[in-house]
């Protein structure tokens, strides 16, 4: 069960970083009204993203990883 | 670079950390426990948590980090936060492999990257064309660490020290103490590069705030000044972006210096305790880094290729009259922009002669030779192509981007003998060794030619080519009759 989890948490983030990297094809407009505000909207999705990604990696880094025991 | 005016007081600071730096060469070889190579190039494998985080983010951090990071922000923009991803996306990358090799590295006593790689896939002409490819990397590496030693001394001293002494100065001091040391040296050094650039990344952005009329402004003029520059990568661009990301994030987990790194964790949890912080850094590093040029493009405008990567030295000196404040915080800069490219340039060239003394000299020039007489080539290797470096520093003429990539085209065509090496056990040493050939050859074709399919780095399609190779060549061995199989 724990192997499970762990393989699920794996290719769950590969499919996250997949979708993440992929950002910028889905935002070509920058249509959500934040431009007001320092930069455009879709640098704010970004940063957000990379936020979650690194959040994830963290969580792979201690929970997810390795799947040999810990000495 | 720019002229700075230092005043006498940040110079003696500057002074003092060089100084600094052989104190710890010499304490760290007081901590040597014996002469082997184990000793010498992975610090006795009992690297702590702290050391090793903050020895893995300079590792990733070179000299490319401030200058070349800033300098491609102001070229292209807000695109170019795919840096962002792509630093995130190597410790994803490390997540892969990295745990595995780690325990693989105790269990046999591996010392160079190579080494895994003729463990895992017995064919020395596979290990010595790795040998090669890493060597090649790291010449570049270090390559690009002293043309900008150079010019920051140059710039340092208003242009009083040539940028040629200036090199041959920081690299004696580099050198002496790594001789001393090893990596114990190098990877403390690494550790004092890590705290103060963080420091000073966050302290410049106060400055910023408080003295320079603010971010706010600052994105609202970039607005008005270059529109162009904010508008979301499209087409073309867009793939490039994910190139970057593939081609950084892959490439870069797979640096020969970082490798023997994870073979220098004390355990599997230190190992990912500082993966874990690793990935939490470049929120902090290359936001700072990238808005640093964002800010520079309305700043600074009309900088073009190469003059581009001045704009961090431009900073600087506009902070510098902001006060002594800004006065401090420029000195533990420079501090740790000095400290990024000796450190960087350091562990390039331990780790490039770990591998000329132990993968060519161990294996094909004198396999009878002893660890201890291995690690003293290796140290009198590491000094003579450091002198042939320092020269050819001064005689190239390539951007610093252009340098960068260059080492990632290389560097990415090895990954696949990692990731899939520790993760498939069925995977055979033929395919990789085809996969590798062909890899290699369309990127670095590619890149001769200035070859962009689709926007898609040279290096990316050699990836791709490369995984397509070893997938169909390894489906053809395991379709082939029992029986016929090479022993590989």
């Amino acid at each position: 069960m724990t192997q499970q989890l762990k393989d699920r948490g794996r290719w769950a983030s590969l499919v996250l970083l997949s979708i993440l990297l992929g950002i910028p094809w889905y935002w070509p407009e920058d249509n959500f009204g934040w431009q007001a505000w320092l930069v455009p909207g879709w640098v704010w999705v970004t940063l957000v993203a990379a936020i979650v990604l690194s959040a994830l990696v963290v969580w792979g880094a201690l929970r997810g990883w390795p799947d040999e025991p810990v000495e | 670079m720019q002229d700075l005016p230092l005043e006498t007081g940040s110079l003696i600071f500057l002074a003092g950390y060089l100084l600094s730096l052989l104190i710890i060469g010499w304490f760290a070889s007081r901590q040597r426990q014996d002469r082997s190579l184990g000793d010498y190039y992975l610090g006795g494998r009992g690297m702590g948590l702290w050391v090793l985080m903050l020895t893995l983010f300079a590792t990733q951090y070179s000299g490319n980090a401030l200058f070349g990071f800033t300098g491609q922000a102001y070229r292209v923009g807000f695109t170019w936060l795919a840096i962002l991803h792509s630093m995130i996306a190597v410790v994803a990358g490390y997540l892969l492999f990295a745990p595995r090799l780690q325990r693989l590295s105790r269990e046999q006593q591996f010392i160079t990257p190579t080494d895994y790689i003729e463990f895992r896939f017995p064919s020395r002409a596979l290990s010595a064309l790795v040998a090669l490819c890493f060597m090649i990397v790291l010449i570049n590496y270090v390559l690009a660490q002293l043309k900008v030693m150079g010019l920051m001394v140059e710039g340092l001293s208003g242009g009083q020290v040539d940028a040629f002494w200036g090199v041959v100065m920081l690299a004696i001091i580099m050198m002496v103490y790594s001789t001393m040391g090893g990596m114990r040296s190098v990877a403390w050094t690494d550790a004092i590069q890590g705290a103060m650039m963080l420091t000073g990344f966050i302290l410049i952005a106060l400055i910023i705030e408080r003295d320079m009329g603010g971010w706010s402004p600052a994105f609202a003029q970039l607005r008005d000044i270059a529109p162009e520059k904010l508008a979301p990568p499209e087409g073309r661009a867009a793939v490039t972006w994910f190139s970057t990301v593939v081609l950084i994030g892959i490439g870069a987990s797979v640096y020969p210096q970082a490798i023997q790194r994870i073979y220098a964790a004390r355990s599997a949890r230190t190992l990912q305790q500082s993966l874990a912080g690793m990935a939490v850094l470049p929120l902090f590093a290359v936001v700072v880094v990238l808005a640093l040029g964002f800010v520079a493009i309305a700043r600074f405008p009309g900088l073009e290729g190469a003059a581009a990567d001045q704009v961090m030295a431009l900073i600087m000196r506009d902070v510098l009259s902001t006060g002594w404040f800004g006065h401090a915080v420029v000195t533990l800069l420079l501090g740790a922009i000095l400290a990024a490219l000796m450190s960087t340039a350091d562990s390039a060239l331990l780790t490039l002669s770990s591998i000329f003394a132990k993968d060519i000299y161990g294996k094909y020039i004198r396999p009878t030779a002893s660890d201890a007489g291995c690690a003293r080539v290796g140290q009198w290797c590491a000094w003579l192509i450091l002198g042939g470096l320092v020269w050819l520093s001064t005689q190239e003429n390539l951007t610093l981007y252009r340098l960068f990539v260059l080492k990632f085209e290389i560097l990415l065509q090895i990954a696949p003998a990692f990731y899939f090496g520790v993760n498939f056990p069925s995977l055979r040493t033929t395919p990789i060794m085809l996969g590798l050939v062909t890899g290699l050859c369309v990127a670095v074709s590619g890149w001769s030619l200035g070859w962009m399919p689709f926007g898609l780095h040279p290096g990316t399609v050699g990836l791709l080519c490369n995984v397509l190779m070893i997938m169909s060549a390894h489906s053809f061995y395991a379709i082939k009759p029992s029986g016929t199989q090479s022993s590989n």
